[in-house]
C-alpha cells in the first residue's frame, strides 16, 4: 500500500517542525523526526506508533531512539520534503539497518508534552487543533435552574454571530493584495461548527471548520481579533467613530444586527476564544446597557453600513432605459452586473460599451432569499468616470 | 522597521512587541555568530510549504527557558550546534509568544546580529 503521511501535530518546533505526529490515509499514527537537512530537501524518519505508545512517549516514558530503531511494526519510513506543498507526503520504507547514525537521536532523549493551561477553551483548541469560540448567551429563559433557550433566539443568535465572523474575516483581508486575498477567500476559513453546549448561561461550543496549521495558526484569529476591536468600542463609544469608519460596510451592518439582538431580545452575551497557537483565552462580554450607546451611534451614522466596491474596466453592456450595466473588472477579470437605484441621480447616458475604461463606484448589497435563505449580491452604481 | 527578510503583508502581527533587553535562547551552528544563524525557514527554503502560515515561516524561533530545550542537542538537527543566550534590545525587531509555552517568534530587523552572547552549558 502506498502510504501518504498527513502531518497533524507538531511536538517540537524550531523555525520549522522538528518532531511531529502524523497519520496515514487509514488513520495509523507516525512519529516523525527531522533527520537531515540540505539545500534542496528535508528528510524525516517516520516510525509507526500505536496510540498507547505515543501517549507513553508524551509522558516522557520512552526514549525517542527506541521509538525510531525499534518500531512496533518493525517498519521504518522516510519522508522527503522538497520545495513543494507538503500537506500529503509519500512515505518510503527504509531498512532500519540502512539508517545512518547521523539521522538518529542520541540515546536518552525523553519528551514530555507540556500541560495545557486549565481553561477548557484552550484545552479544546489544542486537542482539536482548531480555533474555538465559547459563546455564552443569557436570555431571560436561560437564567433559571433549567438551562434552556428559545429556539428562535438560538437560531437568530447563531446566524447573527456567524455573519459577524464572516464579515469580520472578509474585512480583515481587505488590506491584502488581490492575489493574496483570493488565496484566503474560501468560506471554510470563517465558517463555524457547533460541537457542544454547556451550562453557565446557554453556552455554545463552536469550532473553526478547518484545522489550524502546524504552527497552531487558525484563520479564525483574523475574524475574532477584528470582532474584539469592535467590542472594545462599547467600553468607550466616544472614541468609536474613527474605528467604525475604518471598518465601514457589511461588517458594521452585521455588528449593528449583533447589538440589536442583545438589546431587543435582552441577551447579555459573553464569549471567549483561542487558537492552538495562542494557548490563552481572549474574552469579551456585552449587555443591553453597554450595547445601547454604541448601537445608537450606529443608528445615527447610517452611511457606515454602506459597502462600497470599485470596478475598473470596460463596460460590456449598458441599458440606459432599464438602468442596467455590466463591466469586466480588470483586477479579477470577472463580469459584474448591476443597476441604478430607483431614486438615484446617476445616469448611464454617455457610457459606451467596449473600447473605453471606466471606474465604477458601487454600493454592494447582500439580500437573503426568503424561501431558500440563499444570499444574492446586488450592485448599485453610485458614480462613474472614465478611468 | 526595516526587516531582515521580505515579509508577507500583515506580518509581523500587530500584537508582536519590541523586546526589552530580554534574554532568549537559540541553537546556532557557528561561533562567532553570523547572519546564517538567523535565517528563517522561509529564507532557507523559499518554495517549501509545510503546513505553517507564511508569517510564522518568516520568523525565527527563540525560547525563554533554556532548561526546557537543553536536551534537544541530542536530536539530529541540533548535533554539533551550540545553545546560546542572546539579549534582544528593542531595536532588534519584534517578538510574540506563540505555540508551546516556551516558544517565541522573532522577526528580526535588517543587519541585526546580537553583539554578544553567552554559551549555555548543556
Amino acid at each position: 500500500m502506498k502510504r501518504i503521511l498527513i502531518p497533524k501535530e507538531v511536538l517540537i518546533y524550531v523555525d520549522g517542525p522538528e518532531l511531529f505526529v502524523g497519520n496515514d490515509q487509514v488513520g495509523a499514527h507516525y512519529i516523525c523526526l527531522l533527520s537531515e537537512t540540505s539545500d534542496n530537501f528535508e528528510r524525516y524518519l517516520c516510525a509507526p506508533i500505536s496510540t498507547e505508545r505515543l501517549s507513553n512517549f508524551n509522558l516522557g516514558q520512552i526514549d525517542l531512539l527506541d521509538i525510531i530503531t525499534a518500531p512496533e511494526t518493525g517498519e521504518l519510513f522516510t519522508a522527503i520534503i522538497r520545495d513543494s506543498e507538503a500537506s500529503e507526503i509519500p512515505l518510503h520504507l527504509i531498512d532500519i539497518a540502512d539508517v545512518s547514525s547521523a539521522w538518529l537521536p542520541e540515546k536518552g532523549f525523553f519528551f514530555v508534552k507540556e500541560d495545557l493551561p486549565g481553561e477548557l477553551v484552550v484545552q479544546e483548541s489544542c486537542a482539536k487543533n482548531k480555533g474555538i469560540v465559547h459563546l455564552a448567551l443569557n436570555p431571560p429563559e436561560a437564567r433559571g435552574d433549567d438551562t434552556k433557550i428559545d429556539i428562535m433566539t438560538l437560531a437568530d443568535s447563531s446566524k447573527i454571530f456567524q455573519n459577524l465572523v464572516k464579515f469580520a474575516y472578509k474585512k480583515s483581508l481587505s488590506g491584502l493584495k488581490p492575489d493574496l486575498r483570493k488565496k484566503y477567500e474560501s468560506a471554510d476559513n470563517y465558517e463555524l461548527e457547533a460541537y457542544a453546549c454547556s451550562n453557565g448561561s446557554f453556552k455554545l461550543h463552536l469550532q473553526s471548520k478547518l484545522n489550524a496549521d502546524l504552527s497552531g495558526y487558525a484563520e479564525l484569529f483574523r475574524a475574532m481579533t477584528k470582532i474584539d476591536e469592535l467590542m472594545q468600542l462599547a467600553e468607550d463609544p466616544e472614541k468609536a467613530i474613527e474605528v467604525l469608519k475604518l471598518n465601514k460596510g457589511h461588517l458594521i451592518g452585521a455588528f449593528k444586527k449583533f447589538l440589536a439582538l442583545i438589546i431587543e431580545k435582552n441577551v447579555p452575551l459573553y464569549y471567549e476564544w483561542t487558537t492552538p497557537q495562542h494557548r490563552k483565552s481572549f474574552r469579551k462580554s456585552i449587555t443591553k446597557e453597554t450595547a445601547k450607546p454604541l448601537y445608537e451611534l450606529l443608528l445615527d451614522t447610517k452611511e457606515l453600513d454602506i459597502e462600497q466596491k470599485e470596478f475598473i474596466g470596460e463596460v460590456t453592456k449598458v441599458d440606459i432605459e432599464a438602468g442596467q450595466w455590466t463591466i469586466i473588472n480588470e483586477e479579477d477579470k470577472k463580469h459584474y452586473s448591476g443597476k441604478l437605484d430607483a431614486d438615484s441621480p446617476v445616469s448611464l447616458s454617455g457610457i459606451t460599451a467596449g473600447g473605453i475604461r471606466y471606474k465604477f463606484i458601487c454600493e454592494e448589497r447582500i439580500e437573503e432569499e426568503t424561501v431558500s435563505g440563499k444570499e444574492k449580491t446586488f450592485y448599485f452604481l453610485i458614480s462613474h468616470q472614465p478611468a | 522597521m526595516d526587516w531582515a527578510e521580505k515579509l508577507p503583508q500583515q506580518c509581523p502581527p500587530a500584537e508582536a512587541t519590541q523586546p526589552n533587553n530580554t534574554a532568549y535562547y537559540r541553537y546556532v551552528a557557528t561561533i562567532p555568530l553570523c547572519e546564517a544563524d538567523f535565517h528563517s525557514h522561509r529564507k532557507l527554503f523559499p518554495l517549501k510549504k509545510f503546513g505553517v502560515d507564511e508569517c510564522t515561516a518568516n520568523s525565527l524561533s527563540v525560547f525563554s527557558n533554556p532548561e526546557k530545550i537543553k536536551d534537544w542537542s541530542k536530536l539530529p538537527n541540533f548535533k554539533g550546534k551550540k545553545l546560546i543566550e542572546i539579549v534582544l534590545p528593542p531595536e532588534s525587531g519584534v517578538v510574540i509568544k506563540s505555540g508551546k509555552e516556551n516558544h517565541y517568534s522573532w522577526w528580526r530587523v535588517k543587519n541585526f546580529i546580537p553583539e554578544t552572547h553567552k554559551l549555555v552549558a548543556i
